[in-house]
């Protein structure tokens, strides 16, 4: 079985995947990065990172769980999701971030629609041959170059394209290509590539992945949290724009016209004032300073407590959309950014 | 695949009034292809079509297929619930959750300290101290709540009285001038001074208010109770009840599912809560 | 299906916009759908139905602010004959555009527009809930169809409605916005109230690259001195801030909690924080 092939460009194997698969790509419009289905438009691999993460293609920010109908007690119908589809140009720290939505929606309950479109998407990954500034994949060890769980992996080669196969499906789509299979040159190009990449992620993260969960357990009340709570806009958009973050409110959209209903799941975000608040209207995070932990913690430790995966793959999404930009260190700084938020905790008492 | 998100539907049987604002709903569950197994203490998510979807403790089973739910209008969800009376439809999914430590709990003494509703999630294992009483040692069960008229279950109390090596102690808060009350006056850790359980060979279980958790906690620590001894069944947002969705979480632990009865260590480990006091932020 | 609730749209101190929105919305069937759950026995702009004295209502919308003493009886009465009182629109809500002449004294507005400012009898604008318990309010300038739909749809089926109240970044991220806050510079139109301003508008300006002016209001827990700080560095100029916190919600407490961070005259309702609207 061939393992890698060398493309010239990438246009033969959209085509190809496009014969049997909705292929979700790149797409630039307006300076905005963003995955969207395919068509005329050309995938656009130049950024690091896609301004949302492709998390919302298998967990849609707003998704359909069921419809109901409510006469002579009620019915229930569930959408179809067997839509075959193609998530192409996905960035390893995204493939990682997706490896912990399958802990998350699996495990004891699984759920069927993060299930159903997972085993029905054919993962196209794409190596990072050039990181942003805001990357800090390495430390986490989730980038810039993907070793497994993928169907098929892209890598720029400058001279054309690495495309290496991971799967029988990803087989399936690279034999129709006819294209010859990748030299020993290529590979070693490949891995000099990837190094130099790993070399250029200028953002590190102070403290070992593995020594987070005690770091941050002794400085639960370090006095660092309060004054960077107190410039966090509470907005959301850290946790919104976060490919490992999971958590979704249920609610009901009901037409008394027609005594059918639907319900709904919606991204929720910690960081909203509503998120913990119960019934009587008490809400046990109530303030800013205790939604900003619990999102910096749960990011950095919690998860990885829960689920046996981070819960943060260095993609730098929120460092980059956190409105918030807090002088530290004696540099402007993204509150958000969890490089600085440890940085700020490494600070003596 | 199984879809866990999917209600069962569900017909109530009858609906009983405890007090102006509890209801106490028997829910007649669908054929089921093995019958429905709850442990004291879980809980399920019941829907209402419509409106939307509520945590709520399960109560008696009183035949194969019959359950019941205790509930008090809080909300918009739960208001709706116990408006519905018998022949209605409502949806169920469950059981959720980890319910009171059974096993740790055999021959043990126990004592039951709860308020108002926080009886209901200790319906289940009253039912089961009446039907295996050799499985527990001595039983106490002191219950608080604002006034005569706001405690449920008041029709079980003379059955209970009667259980062997089982004492109920009853407070309320306040006695509205035109009630009859010929029991205790305060709240509920004023009846711990006469106990007959032993704390060194007991357990503690309580339910009610965080706040009242967090007395009774204390006051059971003092009494010479273990940290470990100490089961708290707590509330929080659920709503997946599945460990998703996120919303229950109380640092590294959901309530939904490894809830929601936590051991007083477990909780002394957690921030965000009332019940041991730490970080919450004023 | 359930009665059609019988509702009235009145109008005070606005442009009418909201109200032509209603007529305006072209929108799927399940709008047609929704409005059909409405017996409009009111509605100016749509019907010839006239006003019935000491009719009773099941919904009052109350369209625009409140500026004369004679629209703080008028409603007043709308209260007391209706079951459920609406704010719609901005001008209902926080007082909206002409709110902004709240900052000046009014005797100072009245002498610039008109010859005999002893004749006038105006009274500085003030919200609907300023006098009137509100049970819902439709926020925005204009509103947004789809929070009317579900208002409506909740209304009719005598639940609450999912009215959002997130602020517009979240919204702005769904719909894949790139951020204009962050990313544009030096121009007013990067001066952006997203983090701070509720959501429900479906991101009409920042989905064109125009900035949000906080026409929905604050959301929930809004860091105003954040805000501040941010259009600070970004270099713009005290009175800048102000006018964009001013704009349509300056009345809000804390929306005028940002406009005075920079501004000599004291917000009129800042001392008040029981006004706060759920």
């Amino acid at each position: 079985m061939v393992r890698a092939l060398k493309l010239d460009g990438l246009d033969i194997l959209i085509e190809s995947l496009k014969k049997d698969y909705l292929v979700y790509a790149p797409l630039s419009r307006n300076g905005d990065y963003f995955f969207s289905i395919l068509e005329e438009e050309k995938a656009y691999l130049g950024c690091a990172v896609t301004i949302m993460p492709p998390k919302r293609i298998l967990q849609p920010e707003v998704q359909t769980l069921f419809n109901y109908t409510a006469v002579d007690g009620y019915s229930i119908e569930t959408p179809p999701l067997d839509q075959k589809q193609a998530l192409f140009g996905i960035r390893p720290c995204d493939v990682h971030a997706m490896l912990g939505f399958d802990r998350v929606f699996g495990g004891r309950y699984e759920d069927p629609y993060w299930w159903e479109r997972r085993k029905n998407t054919l993962v196209v990954a794409a190596n990072c041959t050039t990181v942003a500034e805001e990357c800090f994949c390495s430390s986490w060890g989730t980038g810039p170059g993907l070793d497994a769980n993928y169907d098929l992996l892209l890598t720029d080669l400058e001279d054309g394209y690495l495309l290496e196969i991971g799967s029988p499906a990803g087989e399936e789509v690279a034999i129709q290509l006819d294209v010859p299979p990748a030299g020993e040159a290529d590979l070693s190009k490949k891995a000099r590539l990837l190094a130099r990449a790993t070399a250029s992620i200028k953002k590190v993260l102070g403290v070992k992945p593995t020594e987070l969960h005690d770091f941050l357990a002794e400085r639960f009340d370090h006095p660092a949290w309060q004054p960077q709570a107190d410039v966090c806009f509470s907005c959301g958009n850290c946790t919104i724009t976060c490919p490992t973050c999971y958590c979704y409110n249920i609610f009901e959209d009901y037409s008394p016209a027609l005594k059918a209903g639907e319900r709904r799941s919606e991204w929720d975000s910690c960081q909203l004032l509503e998120f913990a608040r119960i019934a009587h209207g008490f809400n046990f995070r109530r303030t800013r300073l205790d939604r900003f932990k619990h999102r910096s913690i749960h990011k950095l430790s919690w998860m990885d407590q829960q689920y046996q995966t981070p819960g943060c793959v260095g993609c730098g999404r929120c460092v980059r959309w956190c409105p918030s930009w807090p002088v530290r260190r004696g540099r402007p700084t993204s509150l958000a950014d969890p490089v600085e938020i440890i940085g700020d905790l490494m600070e003596a008492v | 695949m199984k879809n866990p998100y999917l209600p069962m539907s569900c017909v109530i049987k009858e609906t009983k009034k405890e007090t102006a604002d509890i209801k106490t709903i028997s829910v007649e569950l669908p054929d089921l292809p093995a019958p429905f197994d709850y442990a004291p203490g879980q809980f399920n998510q019941i829907s209402v079509m419509g409106v939307g979807e509520m945590p709520i403790s399960i109560g008696s089973r009183l035949d194969d297929k019959t359950i019941t739910h205790t509930v008090r209008a809080v909300g918009e969800a739960t208001s709706k619930l116990v408006e519905l009376d018998a022949g209605d439809t409502i949806g169920l999914r469950g059981p959720f959750g980890q319910g009171w430590p059974l096993e740790a709990a055999a021959g043990k003494d126990l004592l039951l300290a709860t308020g108002g509703l926080g009886l209901a999630p200790l319906r289940a294992l009253l039912d089961l101290i009446e039907a295996e009483r050799d499985r527990f040692g001595r039983v106490n069960l002191a219950y608080g709540a604002r006034t005569p008229g706001d405690m449920i279950f008041t029709d079980r109390f003379d059955r209970w009285r009667v259980i062997p090596d089982f004492e109920l102690f009853l407070t309320v808060d306040h006695v509205p001038k035109e009630a009859v009350w010929e029991h205790a006056t305060g709240v509920v850790t004023h009846v711990f001074d006469r106990l007959t359980v032993d704390p060194a060979r007991a357990l503690a279980f309580t339910c009610g208010p965080e706040i009242m958790m967090r007395f009774v906690a204390n006051s059971l620590l003092i009494r010479g109770f273990d940290q470990n001894s100490i089961f708290v069944s707590m509330e929080r947002r659920m709503e997946c009840g599945m460990g998703k969705c996120g919303h229950c979480m109380i640092g590294p632990k959901y309530v939904c599912i490894d809830g929601p009865v936590f051991s007083y260590a477990q909780v002394k480990a957690l921030p965000h809560n009332i019940i041991a006091g730490k970080g919450l932020a004023a | 299906m359930a009665d059609k609730l019988k509702t009235a749209l009145f109008k005070f101190t606005c442009c009418a916009g909201c109200q032509f929105q209603l007529l305006y919305f072209f929108s799927p069937e399940s709008f047609l759908e929704t409005l059909d759950l409405l017996d409009f026995v009111y509605f100016r702009m749509a019907t010839s139905k006239e006003l019935k004295e000491d009719d009773h209502y099941d919904l009052a919308f109350i369209e625009g602010a409140i500026s004369t003493t004679e629209d703080i009886e008028k409603v007043k009465k709308i209260r007391k004959q209706s079951d459920i009182v609406v704010g719609y629109g901005a001008c209902a809500a926080h007082g909206g555009v002409q709110s902004i002449g709240d900052w000046t004294p009014q005797r100072k507005l009245e002498e610039t527009v008109y010859p005999n400012p002893l004749q006038m009898k105006s009274i500085k604008v003030h919200p609907v809930d300023e006098f009137i318990r509100v049970d819902y309010q439709l926020r925005g300038c204009p509103i947004d169809e789809v929070e009317f739909m579900e208002l409506i749809r909740a209304l009719a089926a005598k639940k609450e409605p999912y009215l959002r109240e997130y602020p517009v970044c979240v919204e702005c991220k769904f719909a894949n916005n790139i951020c204009i806050l962050l990313m544009r510079q030096g121009v007013l139109e990067s001066m952006c109230l997203g983090p701070v301003t509720r959501a429900g508008c479906r991101v009409a300006c920042t989905r064109n690259m125009r900035a949000c002016f906080g026409c929905r209001g604050p959301m929930t827990n809004p860091n105003i001195p954040e805000m501040v700080r941010t259009f600070k560095g970004k270099g713009f100029t005290e009175h800048e801030i102000f006018t964009r916190f001013t704009e349509y919600a300056g009345l809000s407490p804390e929306f005028s909690e940002g406009a005075r961070a920079y501004y000599e005259r004291k917000a009129p309702y800042y001392e008040r924080p029981e006004w706060r609207a759920a």
